[in-house]
């Protein structure tokens, strides 16, 4: 099973709340029976809830239309679905990605994202449909929509060829992809067809019997599964230009048809149609991790150097992102057994940026680039002088700097990033750094665990995991030594830790007796472990707070039952007690607080599980 | 009392030197004399006020503005549902357990329907799926009959909102008729500083201010002048004018 789509019964409940708290409770009950008894037949469903068929297959659409379960597939004769915890924990992301798409394109495409966010999957005919309903449509239409846009509303889109540009768009920079089924199947699924299709291609259908055979078979395996997932990156055929002339052709072509027809006229969905109107799309769940990664570093830039070098490296990794589909790969090939055989570590070239671009970057944003660096490196590269107390003679006008100053400039920044003990940057060649996330996934990683400690445990339980993790597997003695602490001190926090589940013990007896005298206590610290831990943690956390917001709208039932009366909505002031309309605020300042509380453990989430995959102990 | 018996009989026979202490008739060589014992109640736990998360940034904010804004539009949404069916889990019940009854989930407090629930909000218990249109091809070929149901007249059209509303209608009112009382505010304030001037308009213009403001609340404090007759809690009239002022409240109760 894929490594984040393993569920602890924690984890699932909190994708039920979330569920719910988005969805409505039927979709939530018909996902709690499957988390109770896993991969099940729609009929067993039934057999096991106390909800009745029609009742199942409503929620099971919901679900599905969400992408928050799995099926399998539709060739074969019975159906068997499973829950897609990955999908229903990205429930709680869908702020924060309509907030990305906002602060990279514009209000427009935030509308666009939001949009299918609450839809779901969705063809780009109908979208479009639902966007501008042409006159065809009948009298009793149930369009909710406020339908057309007023023109020269400059939030709001105007004319269908800006949504297809807005659409792709996001499709090119990855935020919106295919929807296919086989996004609907389940690890177990996926992998069962990737073999056959490998077993079908290479093996003549029959399973291979030597040790390489199957070492190529897994590899195959692997390759075909990314191979299934980048196609549904892919961008349609027809670039914007090609479509933009298309377009142009399909404005002349209903002429043409309804002449033919004889007075029949031809619903003006044909004549737009384009064959990327049967485009299915929906928003791509791994590219929130990019983002959210995206801002972490940045405010962490900013938080340790400047916030200069923090708009610059922001700049850095927002020219990086459009090649960066997930942060790792979820699919790579299995380590081979011997360790000579081991491929050597290649710098991805995807993550390099030129100082040249980024200082031109720079310089359209605005971007005062002297800010933050050494005032006597400054005055060096802009020719001015100094006075001895480090304090510029005179400001130096980055608007008037040559292109090479500049440049220089930048490479002072780089220098900033690339001397800081995280590695921000590193460099590549000249005038090129790369951004090697891998390696600072593991030092963030490391870095939450230890301010948890911190805050936990106090400053024992840091330095004790520092020195795990500097020394390996300690006994007791030599963990006094290195902490240069007492016996006591030390077990204290040692109970503690391991207790909690952050350090582990072992007891490796000296003689054949088991004496706690006569043996030796060994330390040790795993980041794996340490990090699943405190991500299970995370997760109760949010799952209180989910159950602290069901409890604070409960207390508020009556309150927001009147509010939302069809007659008291718009007309509060009207209606409602002054005394009402002040708990109303109160409610939802406490409901405010909490999801933002929740939207900050999901950052932690972030940073725990989704910038690197699972560490490999030795 | 028994307290005299023993104990007084020997308290009483001999006495012990100040300063020492009687423990089941052993003299104990306790010198107390200075000892002060406090007698009323302890200090209270020191309070510690939970620690307060920090205000969100500009980040945050829109971002809860659009978790909240989809949450909204999903829950106003053709496809959310409300079950209300006492059941917590969409498991089974156990064998032994009674399916909640209409009795059960009846609140008696709220519960009673009266004329005002036709503008309840409705809630769905089962999605309305025949609103949208759908892609049948990636959902399961058994969920595909649940799409077709319903009327087929209607052409179906996704519902999308061309923009998002920044906060939820409820806030923005609250935060409309807090703008007005500090509007109100500020006027009043501006009227105490040139009272003098014209003041049978300022009389007017406070008429029309006053049956502004009779409407934010439901009870109204001059209901004599508002021709307030079916105002309920005005029925008694507060007590104010009671026949019997003095008498003996109790007068007519049993004792």
């Amino acid at each position: 099973m894929s490594y984040t789509q393993r569920a602890t019964p924690v984890f699932a409940q909190l994708c039920t709340f979330l569920v719910q708290d988005i969805h409505g409770d039927l979709p939530a009950r018909v996902l709690n029976v499957l988390e109770r008894r896993g991969r099940q037949r729609s009929s067993e469903l039934k057999q096991s809830s106390y909800l009745n068929r029609i009742q199942i297959g409503h929620g099971l659409v919901v679900l599905a239309q969400q992408h928050l379960v799995f099926h399998s597939p539709s060739t074969e004769p019975t159906t068997f679905y499973e829950p897609d915890w990955c999908q229903c924990y990205d429930l709680v992301r869908v702020g924060k990605i309509a907030a990305f798409v906002e602060e990279r394109f514009g209000q427009k495409a935030s509308n666009v994202i939001s949009n299918l966010l609450t839809l779901g999957h969705t063809s780009l005919a109908d979208l479009l449909d639902a966007y501008f309903p042409s006159s065809q449509q009948g009298d009793g239409l149930t369009n909710t929509s406020t339908g057309v846009a007023a023109s020269g509303d400059k939030d709001t889109v105007t004319s269908a060829d800006e949504l297809y540009d807005i659409v792709h768009t996001l499709m090119e920079h990855g935020w919106v992809i295919q929807a296919s089924e086989a996004q609907y199947l389940s690890p177990e699924d996926l992998y069962n067809f990737a073999q056959q299709q490998a077993l079908q291609e290479h093996f003549g259908g029959s399973f291979p019997t030597g040790t390489k055979d199957k070492d190529k078979l897994s590899q195959l395996v692997m390759a075909n599964k990314r191979r299934i997932r980048d196609a549904w990156l892919e961008l349609p055929n027809s670039s914007s230009s090609s479509r933009k002339r298309k377009a142009n052709a399909a404005d002349c072509d209903p002429c043409a048809r309804q002449r033919l027809n004889d007075g029949q006229y031809a619903s003006i969905k044909n004549c737009r149609h384009s064959p990327e109107d049967d485009l299915v799309i929906r928003v791509n769940p791994e590219k929130t991790a990019v983002a959210m990664r995206t801002h972490h570093l940045v405010g962490l830039v900013e938080q340790l150097i400047g916030s200069t070098t923090a708009r610059l490296y922001e700049i850095i990794l927002r020219s990086l992102e459009k090649n960066i589909p997930r942060c790792f790969e979820d699919y790579s090939d299995p380590a081979p057994a011997n360790m000579e055989d081991q491929p050597q570590w290649e710098p991805n070239l995807d993550h390099i940026v030129n100082t040249r671009d980024i200082a031109q970057q720079a310089k359209i944003h605005g971007l005062d680039i002297c800010n933050g660096l050494d005032p006597h490196a400054v005055a060096r590269i802009a020719k001015t002088t100094s006075n001895g107390k480090g304090v510029l003679a005179q400001p130096v006008d980055h608007t008037t700097l040559s292109f090479h100053q500049r440049e220089e400039l930048v490479e002072g920044h780089m220098q900033l990033l690339v001397d800081h003990p995280l590695h921000f940057t590193t460099w590549h060649a000249r005038g090129q750094y790369r951004v090697d996330f891998d390696l600072m996934a593991k030092h963030l990683i490391q870095h939450e665990i230890e301010d948890t400690l911190l805050a936990k445990h106090g400053v024992n339980g840091r330095k004790l995991v520092r020195a795990l993790l500097r020394k390996g597997k300690l006994e007791e003695r030599s963990v006094c030594n290195t902490l240069m602490a007492s016996a006591a001190t030390v077990r204290k926090v040692v109970n503690d830790l391991a207790l909690q589940g952050y350090v582990e013990t072992q007891e490796v007896p000296k003689v054949d007796r088991r004496e706690a005298k006569l043996s030796n206590h060994l330390v040790w610290y795993d980041i794996q472990r340490a990090r699943e831990r405190l991500l299970h943690d995370t997760y109760k956390a949010q799952l209180r707070i989910l159950q602290r917001i069901n409890f604070e709208q409960e207390k508020a039932k009556e309150l927001l039952n009147k509010a939302n009366r069809t007659d008291v909505a718009g007309n509060e002031s009207k209606y409602l007690k002054q005394s009402e309309l002040q708990d109303l605020k109160k409610c939802q300042e406490v409901v405010e607080k909490l999801y933002l509380q929740l939207q900050r453990q999901d950052d932690l989430v972030a940073v725990l599980r989704d910038y690197c995959g699972p560490f490999l102990t030795a | 009392m028994s307290r005299g018996g023993r104990g007084g009989a020997r308290g009483g026979g001999q006495r012990s030197a100040p300063g020492t202490v009687m423990i089941a008739g052993t003299e104990m060589a306790w010198d107390l004399t200075g000892l002060e014992l406090q007698k009323g109640p302890g200090d209270l736990f020191p309070s510690a006020p939970p620690a307060q998360a920090p205000p969100p940034s500009d980040d945050e904010k829109t971002t809860l503005k659009y978790y909240i804004a989809i949450c909204d539009r999903v829950h106003n949404g053709d496809f959310f549902t409300v079950l209300n069916d006492g059941m917590k889990t969409g498991l089974k019940r156990r064998a032994g357990d009674m399916a909640p009854t209409d009795e059960s989930l009846f609140d008696p407090f709220i519960g009673n329907e009266t004329y005002s629930a036709r503008y309840n909000k409705r809630v769905r218990k089962v999605p309305k799926l025949d609103t949208r249109p759908f892609v049948h091809e990636l959902l399961p070929p058994e969920l595909r009959q649940y799409l077709d149901r319903g009327s087929n007249k209607k052409k179906r059209v996704l519902a999308v909102t061309t923009r998002i509303n920044e906060k939820s209608s409820i806030q923005q009112h609250i935060e409309h008729e807090e703008g007005r009382t500090r509007e109100a505010e500020a006027r009043a304030e501006d009227e105490d500083d040139e009272l003098d001037e014209d003041e049978a308009a300022e009389d007017e213009e406070e008429k029309e201010k006053g049956d502004d403001e009779d409407n934010w609340s439901a009870v109204s404090s001059d209901s004599e002048e508002a021709d307030d007759d079916y105002n309920a809690e005005q029925y008694f009239d507060n007590g104010e004018d009671d026949d019997v002022d003095d008498a003996d409240p109790y007068e007519n109760t049993y004792e």
